[in-house]
């Protein structure tokens, strides 16, 4: 790969705990642990998980809205831990950042075209009729018509809303944008729309994404690289391909075959995992998966030592200790699952 | 509408025309319009479509809950287990409501109450229902706890709903709804706010446990995965109104309703990597903004002149399937549709 | 799936809803029709307020076609003095208000922005304000000074009232200052001073209308309470209270002189309170129905 566009190297980040009367510091949940990874220009990195796992903090410490702990980022040659006041917010016109909530990410008291283009104001892209001007192309860009700049968020659906949040993340022209679960709130009908939108403007405008989702089928549509979280470490990172191929850890393992399938005549042998994720307050030792984990290898060194995500194939990267390098695959109902998939015949 | 479909023999429930209506500021909303299925004993329902279709709604009215504003037209008729839920007395109803027939929601943080633990919500349903001592009810809702697999459940009953994972909550509800045997459960997008592997966990058991006790189950979902793992018989709804029903094989093999074709079509999965997916255009109309005609015309690709005038009826077409589109009358035109989509 | 919040932010929506609403119509058109009155006041007074008419014969005449209010202990024409005297009222009772809110919100907004040591100590001072009643602090503010021009208890009053202001503001700030709106807004450069004015404030400013509108009949109270204790606008300045205070002397042989303006003033303060009560409904936002 020529040199990222975005690289970050052993990012963590610790929220404190408070309590007690005097609500002082009582102690700190890491909800991102040591994560490491490349994204080239261009690319869709996902990086998939279940709640808690740490994507969102992920995303949000890449845009500084959260302060990480430890850890390197650096954006197009700029380390952007050092920036600071007015130079972090002129940075924040390269990176931008779209919502999960369609609801909650739009200024109720604000009309959309308000929202567009505060961007423009902020950055001094375009000011009087040569920003209503670009506000209305832009609504018209993302699919809204570019005479509702006067209306609010609530005389909008979900899928609109959303929409209106892209508009607002483009206007200050990103090369990067942080797309935080963008469809997951919306309806089946209306995703479809979104996910061809994202991929549009992908192609039209080169941009690149860094994807969090915990829908595996729309990461399977638009990734071109998965990194695959849990409790706060990347358990494994590898092209979407090879992912949904021939997944390496357990982990992944059970989430692909946890995804109801649109086939009622599919075979139902998933791999039910035991158990809910443990809690980042009290992180199980070594590797953090163990106590869950269906690997026919595990043993007390799982308990013991925390596994390094290492290159087990080339490209194919995983933190599994049982896992020898060179071998990509031992346990596999992904492939039986891939198959299954693709028997799905589309409707008509 | 007049309902020409053939009545199951002895069904446990039974809707026919069910119809509810909301004042608004704008006027008269009907988000429920005509809705009629039946469940047999022991078969699970399930009833599909996106937000706003009226779906949960219709699940509400089967124990009669919903509150002013809104209102179960009269005509409208729920029959369960042979009596009719809309003329009961309010003594009969609440005999029905968590024991006979159970709801489980969405989220449980909220349909839970925080301040009474785990425990005393299951002994809470059991002392409605049943007679017996304070401590044969907390015992009993102890064992459903362990029952709906929670670990060490003398433990987990004394807790309250915070100290408890989303996964667990949803145990809790399902144990909640489960305690008295119901013959029928209600449940509402009862894995949508949980993990992929937490759900898998919950689907599983709630089909174990449905299956054990030979209940009924209406299962209301938008996510189609979970319709093919969960239900026998599938019922799609579209903006307040039933637009196709089929056994679960026969539909997702071949689906009927250019609706239903179009939410098929329009999921992410293998084979369609980096392409564009197909879609339905434009949005969910909400209640009140309804087409007149059929109400999916204007997002239809086979929509004609007939579509926006005339409303179709809901056409029985054999095999207990039946679609609510005109296309049932004139199938020549699904063929010139596809033919000059090709050309 | 979910329910919707219609339009909380809306004001078009939030005028059409006090529009409809038969209480907020009737208490607007009372308070509108009491400010028109008192503003005309002086083109509408048979006499002059302080003067005294006829201090031989005219001493608590009743209310007559001449003097509809009556006369008081110094002849004065009660109706002259109730109009000049509700200027004065609703003119204090308004500007202290409006130095509340100007107080109450920038402190507010200043501690809901502040890092946590900062916004403790603010908030143990809005403690600390809120935990003496404010009765007490204005008679002893009051009492301890020589004179009381109108300014000064305007100023007096507006400043022992801001601290519900400020903690209402501070909490609304707290509320949303994390929600994803206010981010998407940070993450596009947004300066502090934006994200205030812009994101967060107008989201506070519906409960400090409400909670001002509300302020405004209690400062009438209080001020009308003052002054009839002395120690309020002082005489022979009318003001609704002081009015009221005169005529208590009086209350069994000259009803009227107190009447009068108490009316006013329970009119005004019930017309405020319905339209506060309004302007909370109107804003709440409503719920559609859970389809």
């Amino acid at each position: 790969m020529s040199a990222p566009l975005l690289s970050v190297r052993g990012l963590s980040k610790d929220f404190p705990i408070r309590g007690g009367i005097l609500n002082r510091v009582q102690g700190s949940v890491r909800a991102v642990t040591d994560v490491s990874f490349d994204v080239a220009a261009g690319e869709t990195l996902a990086v998939v998980g279940e709640s808690g796992c740490g994507k969102t903090t992920t995303g949000r410490c890449i845009l500084r809205l959260v302060e990480p702990t430890a850890g390197e980022i650096t954006f197009d040659g700029v380390d952007l831990r050092t920036l600071r006041g007015a130079e972090l917010r002129r940075m924040r016109q390269h990176i931008q950042l779209v919502f999960q909530d369609p609801y909650a990410s739009l200024n109720p008291r604000m009309t959309i075209g308000d929202t567009v283009k505060e961007g423009l104001i902020i950055h001094r892209l375009a000011d009087g009729a040569a920003a209503d001007k670009r506000v209305q192309s832009l609504l018209d860009e993302v699919g809204l018509r570019p005479e509702w700049t006067k209306r609010y968020p609530h005389e909008f659906s979900g899928g609109q809303r959303q929409r209106v949040g892209i508009a607002r993340a483009l206007a200050v022209e990103p090369k990067f944008i942080v797309l935080d679960e963008p469809v997951s709130a919306l309806d089946v009908s209306v995703q479809a729309q979104v996910i061809n939108l994202l991929q549009d403007l992908q192609r039209d405008r080169g941009l690149t994404y860094l994807f969090i989702a915990h829908d595996l089928g729309v990461v399977e549509h638009l990734a071109t690289r998965v990194a695959v979280m849990y409790l706060g470490r990347i358990v494994e990172l590898t092209t979407a391909e090879t992912l949904f191929a021939s997944p390496i850890m357990p982990y992944t393992q059970a989430l692909l075959s946890a995804i109801p399938l649109p086939d009622p005549l599919a075979p139902r042998d998933r791999i039910v995992l035991e158990g809910d994720p443990p809690s980042p307050a009290n992180p199980p030792s070594g590797c953090v998966f163990h106590p869950r984990c269906f690997h026919p290898g595990k043993d007390v060194a799982c308990t013991q030592a925390v596994p390094p995500l290492e290159e087990k194939a080339p490209g194919h990267w995983a933190a599994c200790i049982k896992q020898p390098a060179g071998t990509t695959d031992f346990f596999l109902p992904a492939a039986a699952l891939r198959s299954r998939r693709a028997a799905v015949s589309p409707a008509t | 509408m007049t309902d020409t479909r053939t009545p199951m023999s002895d069904p446990l429930l039974s809707l026919r025309d069910v119809r509810v209506t909301f004042r608004t500021a704008d006027g008269l909303i009907t988000p429920v319009d005509g809705v009629s299925f039946d469940i047999a004993r022991g078969e699970t329902l399930a009833l599909v479509g996106e937000s706003g279709c009226g779906k949960s709604l219709t699940a509400l009215t089967i124990l009669r809950l919903i509150d002013a504003p809104g209102r179960i037209e009269p005509g409208s008729r729920i029959l369960f287990d042979g009596r009719d839920v809309l003329t009961l007395g309010d003594k009969e109803l609440r005999g029905i409501r968590g024991k006979q027939a159970a709801m489980i929601f969405q989220e449980p943080m909220t349909a839970l109450n925080p301040v009474y633990s785990a425990g005393e919500q299951i002994a809470e349903v059991v002392r409605t229902h049943a007679d017996g001592s304070r401590s044969a009810a907390w015992d009993r809702a102890v064992a459903m706890l362990g029952a709906v697999g929670i670990p060490s459940p003398e433990i987990r009953a004394k807790q309250f709903p915070h100290q408890l994972s989303g996964g667990m909550r949803q145990r809790v509800m399902i144990a909640m709804a489960l305690v008295m045997n119901p013959s029928l459960l209600i449940a509402d997008e009862p894995t949508t706010a949980l993990d992929v592997t937490i759900q898998a966990q919950l689907l599983d058991l709630l089909r174990e446990a449905q299956q054990a006790r030979g209940a009924s189950m209406l299962l209301i979902t938008h996510d189609l995965g979970v319709v093919a793992e969960s239900a026998q018989r599938v019922a799609v709804m579209y903006a307040g109104q039933i637009v196709e029903e089929a056994p679960v094989t026969t539909l997702f093999a071949a689906p009927q309703h250019p609706y239903t074709q179009g939410l098929m079509a329009a999921m992410p999965r293998a084979g369609t990597r980096r392409q564009r997916l197909t879609t339905i255009p434009g949005t969910v109309p909400p209640p009140g903004a309804w087409p007149t005609g059929c109400r999916f015309a204007d997002r239809c690709a086979y929509a004609w002149s007939r579509c926006t005038t005339e409303a179709p009826p809901l056409h029985q077409l054999g095999d207990g399937r039946s679609s609510r589109c005109h296309l049932v009358t004139e199938p020549e035109r699904r063929v010139a549709q596809i033919a000059g989509a090709m050309a | 799936m979910t329910s919707i919040a219609l339009a909380s932010g809306d004001w078009r929506v939030i005028a059409q809803r006090l529009r409809t609403d038969r209480r907020s119509l009737l208490a607007g058109a009372v308070l509108a029709a009491m400010i028109a009155l008192v503003l005309l006041g002086p083109l509408l007074s048979p006499y002059r307020p302080y003067e005294q008419l006829d201090i031989t014969h005219l001493v608590h005449a009743p209310p007559s076609a001449e003097h509809l209010l009556g006369t008081d202990s110094y002849s004065r024409d009660v109706l002259s003095r109730v109009l000049s005297g509700g200027r004065v009222s609703l003119a204090v009772a308004t500007s202290a208000v409006l130095i509340e809110v100007l107080v109450g919100v920038l402190w507010g907004l200043a501690s809901g922005l502040a890092g946590r040591g900062i916004d403790t100590l603010m908030m143990r001072i809005v403690d600390a304000g809120l935990s003496v009643p404010r009765v007490l602090l204005l008679l002893a503010l009051l009492a301890a000074m020589p004179s009381v021009p109108v300014w000064l208890l305007v100023l007096v009053l507006g400043l022992t009232g801001w601290f519900g202001t400020a903690r209402l503001v501070r909490g609304e700030v707290r509320t949303i200052r994390g929600a994803d709106y206010v981010l998407a807004a940070r993450a596009l450069g947004a300066t502090p001073a934006r994200l205030a004015l812009r994101h967060l404030l107008p989201h506070a400013l519906g409960p400090v209308l409400v909670a001002s509108t509300l302020a405004v009949g209690q400062v009438i109270v209080l001020e009308a309470g003052l002054s009839w204790l002395g120690i309020g606008v002082q005489p022979p300045q009318p003001s609704w209270g002081n009015i009221i205070g005169d005529g208590y002397e009086f209350i069994a042989s000259a009803p009227w002189v107190s009447l009068g303006p108490g009316f006013c003033l329970v009119l005004v303060v019930l017309a405020v309170s319905a339209l506060g009560d309004g302007l909370r409904d109107a804003l709440a936002p409503r719920q559609l129905p859970r389809t």
